[in-house]
């Protein structure tokens, strides 16, 4: 398993939080200089096969 | 409120939704690649669009992907205008299942882009970190979304009132946010032209 952290976007999350390879945490919500709304997630990522959810 | 109950079973009994997007000015057409060339699109969404480098740099050819769907962006009757958007409103209708839900992704797009993407850059020995995977394999999954003939995508759970849009759109009409019809006249003579 890794554990990284980024920046996404709606749809972005959508896709990965269905994912169930994927532990998606949302730590914060927060609006660009355009009023897009973005995430910042904390990824858990099993797809290496390793302590599969 | 009675009429918000019957408009509801109206909605569901025609399995149409009814869907708006908002201008500064009129718009004969609604068109996806006009999206990312508004000049008030900047930083994190213009990198949606971003092409990435496969092949190593200064290498020839050159291999690079660049698989983001343009898309425009429609809220249904439920859906508040966030500030900043134009007071042109321009109604659609579409089947709601032509819309893919990206949360339930019941054709797996995503995992599958995910793991093509992952492949792509073991070929061409490309060392990519997890925002840049994770972006690419996105625009793929969007991508297959289109190619399966998808009107565009949905967003239950993150952005339930909010639709994409793949293809250029005709509005069914066009009307100012504080009700009055404004450049409508113009607007049907120009569409008539």
């Amino acid at each position: 398993m890794t554990e990284y952290e980024m920046d996404v976007d709606d749809i972005g999350l959508g896709f990965m939080s269905g994912y169930e390879k994927y532990d998606v945490e949302v730590i914060k919500e927060y609006k660009t200089d355009t009023m897009q709304k973005l995430y910042r997630v904390k990824v858990k990522d099993y797809t290496d096969g390793t302590n599969n959810i | 409120m009675a009429k918000r109950g019957l408009d509801t079973i109206g909605k569901i009994a025609s399995g149409l939704l009814d869907l708006f997007h908002y201008s500064d000015e009129p718009l004969e057409v609604i068109d996806p690649s006009k999206y990312l060339t508004n000049p008030n699109i900047r930083s994190q969404e213009r990198e949606l669009s971003y092409p990435s480098l496969l092949s190593q740099y200064g290498e020839k050819p050159e291999v690079v992907i660049n698989e983001y769907p343009p898309q425009s962006y429609f809220g249904d009757a439920d859906y508040k205008p966030e500030g900043g958007l134009g007071e042109f409103i321009h109604h659609t209708q579409d089947p709601t299942e032509g819309f893919y839900d990206i949360n339930a992704d019941i054709d797996r797009f995503f995992p599958i882009a995910l793991e093509e993407v992952k492949d792509l850059a073991a070929k061409y020995k490309k060392e990519l970190n997890p925002v840049e995977i994770n972006r690419l394999a996105t625009n793929r999954a969007m991508k297959y979304a289109k190619d399966f003939k998808y009107l565009g995508l949905s967003n239950r759970i993150y952005r339930p009132n909010v639709y994409t849009r793949f293809q250029k759109v005709i509005p069914m009409d066009v009307s100012k946010r504080d009700g009055s019809v404004g450049d409508l006249l113009e607007y049907l003579k120009k569409a008539g032209e």
